[in-house]
């Protein structure tokens, strides 16, 4: 039943930012899980037609702290993946008034050092400013530590505790938020601020899990390569950014034969203990599915004719379609499957060649 | 293999006997008994010399006291004086009966081989110590029925009320002689409790648990035992023994130790015939033979020795009829003659008579659990699984504690998980998970080093040869040797072949194309010699052809080597093997692999390949060494030792004399050649250390030139370095910074012939190469970086693309189909990138099957979509 009610939720957030060709489609149905993510993921395509960071629907504020580093070594690692990951978000078309970086040491590109005061100024701005409709996005890059009774996320000065980020998390209004905490022992961070809205990605899946983490070289590494862009649809979800760095942090270890020391997890159910792999069964991920983070291509506004509007009503029944058959795959004949998978790709494809070749005249 | 052999437990005297006796003993030995806590603590400290003047001393003033004859006997026996001690039991036992010093008189007959004066002085009262030693007495005649009653009497006075520590002892060791290991470890517990540092007892606590495969412990027992008496030579053996069975280098010095406390220790004199002829030192073996057949002429564990010794040295009829023949006339049951021969033959890798032998020990005794065991390993080792699946779970039934037992079946099951590749010559056994990876690789390489092998040597497998991959190396090690921890990187067993997967070891370390040319080289040779090629030939062999399978296979040659050169110079042919086998120092095993490979560049440089062809017939026919190389080469051994030495010197760039160790590791040395030099001209001074570091330190400082004129100093003293701040990647670096990419692509060419292993060091080259547009040459370092990094991605996914560019399209889908097994992050263009590799072949199914997984994934993936259309014809 929890699943369900998650799906549910994710629909009725879906539901709001539906064109009315997309209402009509799911009109009167109980989505399943695949369907779900076929309704978030559309709704990601429609985003990326519009401006960056602006869209009609609301816009999306990212705030990376990177905490202090303990020695050099550490200390340029976590400068570095601090350093990247602005410069990621900042191709993706957000400006400064929607990026903030609060580092341990004062930079170029730096917003305000990373003491806790500064933290809280800056997200009881924007506590004031932001609104339901825009995203949030919180980013902790360092060391984490957990007595077995609070994570603490190290900065200079006094260190802030997963409640106090829970706590100033919920003065913001935005009804999704992205919280991806990318330190050692971030797992005890999942469960105070789990929250329906709120997609969580920490690097390790425990408090105990103490060694320094490099899941975030991984994590920026998805925002910085198209190949983290597993649908093409020159987007980068949180999911795929997830799934991306998980396998890449996997691969990392298994090369240098090392026992992992991290294992990164996904809540985004704003109930559930967070799961290392998350898909339809499990009920994880659909939220991150829909939460872009990084716009890769050039976005241009779409052509609006009648015959364009019916040719896009069109695709959407086709990629509807094509879900549906994805979705029933398990019991189905493999060589029927693919006919008929073709059959329906075939015509998506054509479909989009004359739409291009509508936009491009 | 340990098996039991007599032991000769030292245990303390106690007053039992017939009861007169008992009575008479209680009543005279009281005054005395205060009197002889200092010799006893002498004993029990191992101080038996000084133990037995004592004892003489107290016996010269009252000779009729049995518990200070009983202890002398002890001390007696405990320094190896056999017959001194039964002549002085028996001369008491004419005066007067005591069950004790009976006892130890006829254990001492027993080790002098007087078997029939052993039994006669054993007194009829039914002491459990009695009893065993009746019991030992029957069994050494092959009398097994007997034997275990006499155990089982034995082992029943358990329940006797206020059994002394000394009788609990020897109900333990009844218990172990009828199999009940579980309750004889109990009752040394038991008898352990009543006396904790009884050092006679942990040590025959300890042998219990080595020989039911718990080293740890045992070690644990055998090094409590000599804290409290240093000479206590039952654990200085069983540490010989657990050393030895490891293949460490210590066995030796404690087998020594145990001989300067008791010189006529058999089982110490033994263990040092096994390392001898180990290490196939004959006239060593012979002496120690004939020093154990003088204290007791009628030991059969030295008489099955002999019969090994005979039968490695090629006299087959004198270890049958000799000694075989008379071991059974005297043992009828005594299987472990045969035993021993499948032993030292599976040492050998004469797997097929090694099996042989293991049955025809188990046809004379069905209790030889271990080599039930090892009969079941060997079969599976010769690829025989279902047959040895079938000992092995006997083998489990009867004894659960052999770990080689446990190992072996569980990796049985384990095997369940790999997918199985057959062709004409191979079966290949993958692991699941990375099988669809690798077998593209794996059956290219074996099919072209089967060729190239076949062709030279002459000789094809007759039948398919096995070759599985482990992806987890303990899997391999217990393969290989039963157990995990094993060092190597792949093994063969003649038509097996166990080897570590690509993905066993970290990136860069394991070259597994060279390692599975050099098992298949063993393959060959151990073929075609019926398996009788040494082991420094065959290693050699399979050394040295993969060190010219490709360029810049087989092992890098490191500054190790040289500091082992150093060192310990060459080592004489004649001892070879043994290095193997008995390594007398850290990392000599490695350094034999080296020599042996060398040592067969030299024949095959000198005198021509055929040569070697004609030392493998040789080997064959049962020839050794000498006779080998004196029919191939007409030189004898140290002909041959003299010879090699002016080769070795002139490939070793002068046995290395350009590096001078200035600290003790090989590490070290690179460390302090990064550290820092100055004030030395690059061009004219320093050796290769300095001028490296020099190199290093100019390079850092800016000082180009300068850096150049040292590095290229440091190559000329020693080519062969390209581990970490070696010249070659110091010269490239310098050369790509000044836009000369055609030199730095020359350097890291020399860097991958030298036998550099650094992936990112192949990608570099690789695309200096192919910026300099040498494509054909990039592609082929790719290829070769594959050899150490088969799991990256990257490289992966660039052959395939420039595969494809040249428009070799079958390779670019080998490629690709890579890039897809390795679960790459956008799996949608992986799918269609090889779906465009497989429209160059003209193959629409397949292209086909790959698009519509492309745009399964991402149907709006627009280049996808564009092929599917043309591959629909729309």
């Amino acid at each position: 039943m929890a699943t369900a009610k998650a799906f549910e939720d994710c629909v009725v957030r879906g539901n709001r930012l539906l064109n009315k060709e997309r209402s009509h489609s799911m009109k009167g149905r109980f989505m399943t899980g695949a369907m779900a993510l076929l309704v978030l993921l559309a709704v990601g395509r429609g985003l990326a037609a519009q401006t960056p960071a602006a869209t009609p629907e609301g816009s999306t504020y990212a705030v990376i702290i990177t905490g202090l580093g303990g020695d050099a070594d550490y200390e340029k690692l976590i400068e570095d993946w601090g350093r990247d990951l602005h410069s990621a978000l900042e191709q993706s078309g957000l400006g400064p008034d929607h990026l903030f970086w609060l580092a341990a040491k004062v930079q170029p590109g730096v917003y305000a050092e990373s003491k806790q005061e500064e933290v809280r100024k800056l997200l009881q701005t924007l506590a004031g400013r932001l609104t339901a409709r825009d995203v949030f996005q919180l980013y902790l890059v360092g060391h984490g530590s957990y007595d077995d009774y609070d994570y603490r996320f190290n900065l200079p000065g006094p260190d802030l505790t997963a409640a106090q980020y829970a706590e100033l998390l919920t003065r913001i209004p935005c009804q999704r938020q992205l919280f991806v905490n990318m330190s050692s022992a971030s797992g005890a961070s999942l469960a105070p601020l789990r929250q329906k809205g709120r997609v969580i990605i920490t690097s390790t899946s425990a408090g105990q899990e103490r060694n320094f983490s490099v899941f975030a070289r991984y994590f920026v590494a998805a925002l910085q390569e198209s190949s983290a862009d597993a649908d093409k649809n020159d987007e980068i979800s949180a999911l795929e950014a997830y799934r991306y760095a998980t396998r890449e942090l996997a691969r990392y270890y298994d090369s240098q034969k090392r026992l992992a020391t991290e294992h990164p997890m996904l809540e985004d159910r704003g109930e559930g203990d967070g799961v290392r792999d998350p898909q339809p069964s499990n009920g994880e991920g659909l939220l991150a599915g829909a939460m872009t983070v990084r716009r890769l291509g050039s976005a241009h506004p779409a052509l609006d004719t009648p015959e364009t509007q019916q040719l896009r009503a069109r695709k959407r029944q086709v990629e509807e379609s094509i879900e549906q058959l994805k979705y029933n795959k398990a019991g189905m004949d493999t060589d029927a499957y693919f006919q008929q998978l073709e059959k329906l790709l075939v015509e998506l494809s054509q479909l989009q060649q004359r739409l291009d070749s509508m936009e491009k005249q | 293999m340990k098996r039991a052999v007599a032991r000769s437990r030292a245990g303390r005297a106690i007053c039992i006997g017939w009861l007169g006796a008992f009575l008479s003993a209680l009543c005279l030995a009281q005054p005395a008994r205060a009197a002889l806590q200092a010799e006893k603590a002498l004993l029990a400290s191992g101080e038996y010399q000084k133990a037995a003047a004592q004892l003489e001393a107290v016996l010269a003033k009252t000779p009729d006291q049995p518990e200070a004859v009983a202890a002398l006997l002890e001390a007696l026996i405990a320094t190896g004086e056999y017959r001194k001690a039964a002549e002085r039991g028996e001369q008491f036992l004419q005066r007067r009966a005591d069950a004790s010093v009976a006892a130890w008189a006829a254990q001492a007959w027993m080790s002098a081989g007087e078997y029939d004066r052993a039994e006669k002085l054993i007194p009829p009262f039914p002491t459990a110590r009695a009893l065993w030693l009746r019991g030992m007495l029957r069994r050494r005649r092959g009398d097994l029925g007997t034997a275990r009653g006499l155990f089982q009497q034995s082992a029943a006075r358990a329940a006797s009320a206020n059994l002394s520590v000394e009788e609990q002892a020897a109900v333990a060791r009844a218990l172990t002689e009828l199999g009940q290991f579980r309750e004889a470890n109990q009752q040394y517990q038991l008898a352990s409790q009543a006396a904790p540092q009884d050092a006679d007892l942990l040590a025959e606590w300890g042998e219990l648990l080595a020989r039911k495969h718990n080293p740890g412990e045992a070690e644990g027992l055998f090094r409590d035992a000599l804290k409290n008496n240093p000479n206590q030579t039952t654990a200085l053996v069983g540490l010989a023994e657990l050393a030895s069975e490891n293949f460490q280098s210590e066995a030796p010095q404690l087998l020594a130790k145990a001989l300067a406390v008791n010189p006529n220790l058999a089982e110490a004199r033994l263990g040092m015939v096994r390392i001898f002829l180990e290490k196939e030192s004959y006239e060593d073996a012979a002496k120690e033979l004939a020093a154990v057949d003088q204290v007791n002429p009628q030991l059969l564990e030295a008489w099955s020795l002999h019969a090994v010794s005979e039968y490695l040295q090629g006299r087959t009829e004198v270890a049958e009829q000799q000694w075989i023949a008379k071991i059974l006339a005297v043992n009828p049951s005594y299987g472990e003659v045969y035993a021993d021969l499948a032993d030292f033959l599976v040492l050998r890798r004469q797997y097929p008579p090694s099996v042989d032998f293991y049955r025809k020990a188990l046809a004379k005794d069905p209790d030889l659990d271990d080599a039930r065991s090892s009969l079941g390993i060997q079969m599976f080792r010769l690829g025989k699984e279902e047959e040895a699946r079938t000992v092995l779970e006997e083998a489990y039934r009867r004894d659960p504690y052999n770990v080689w037992t446990v190992n072996s079946l569980r990796l049985m099951d384990s095997l369940a998980k790999y997918d199985t590749f057959e062709t004409d010559r191979f079966r290949v056994k993958l692991n699941k998970k990375e099988s669809a990876l690798l077998w593209p690789y794996v059956d290219d390489l074996l099919q072209k080093s089967l060729a190239s092998l076949t062709s030279r040597y002459g000789y094809s497998p007759s039948e398919k040869v096995l070759v599985e991959l482990f992806p987890d190396h303990e899997d391999f090690a217990v393969r290989t040797l039963g157990l995990p921890g094993l060092g190597a990187l792949g093994a063969s067993f003649g038509p097996v072949v166990a080897m570590d997967s690509p993905s066993a070891r970290p990136t860069g370390e394991f070259h597994w194309g060279s390692t599975l040319w050099h098992e298949l080289g063993h393959v060959i040779t151990l073929g075609m010699t019926n398996n009788r090629v040494p082991r420094w030939f065959t290693e050699g062999l399979s050394t040295y052809e993969e060190g010219h399978a490709r360029p810049g296979w087989g092992d890098p040659f490191d500054l190790g080597l040289i500091q082992a050169l150093q060192k310990h110079g060459l080592v004489p042919i004649e001892k070879l093997d043994g290095v193997f086998v008995h390594p007398e120092y850290p990392n000599e095993v490695i350094f034999a692999y080296f020599q042996s490979g060398m040592i067969c560049d030299f024949i095959a440089d000198t005198y021509g390949f055929p040569k070697i062809l004609t030392m493998l017939r040789a080997y064959g026919q049962g020839e050794d060494d000498a006779g080998a190389i004196r029919a191939a080469l007409g030189l004898s051994l140290t002909e041959f030792d003299s010879a090699f030495r002016d080769y070795a010197r002139g490939k070793t760039y002068g046995f290395g004399s350009a590096i001078k160790f200035s600290r003790e590791s090989p590490e070290e040395a690179a460390e302090s050649e990064r550290s820092g030099a100055v004030g030395i001209d690059p061009t004219t001074q320093g050796d290769f250390v300095t001028s490296l570091r020099l190199a290093n330190e100019l390079r850092d400082k800016n000082q180009m030139d300068e850096a150049v004129a040292a590095a290229e100093r440091a190559k000329q003293f020693f080519p062969p370095y390209v581990s970490e701040g070696n010249p070659y990647e110091l010269l490239a670096g310098i050369y790509e910074q000044r836009g000369q990419k055609d030199k730095a692509a020359a350097e890291l060419m020399e860097w991958r012939l030298q036998r550099g292993r650094d992936p990112n060091t192949f990608k570099k080259l690789a695309d200096l190469l192919d910026q300099s547009g040498r494509r054909k040459e990039a592609v082929e370092t790719l290829e070769e970086a594959l050899q150490v990094s088969m799991y990256d991605i990257e490289i992966h996914q660039k052959l395939a693309e420039w595969s494809l560019d040249s428009g070799n399209a079958p390779e670019a889908v080998r490629e690709f189909r890579a890039v897809l097994a390795l679960d790459p992050p956008d799996k949608a263009e992986a799918h269609y990138r090889l779906a465009t590799a497989y429209q160059k072949i003209s193959d629409r199914p397949n292209a086909r099957r790959e698009i519509l997984q492309a745009l399964e994934i991402a149907p709006g993936y627009r280049p996808a979509q564009q092929l599917l259309l043309e591959l629909a014809g729309q």
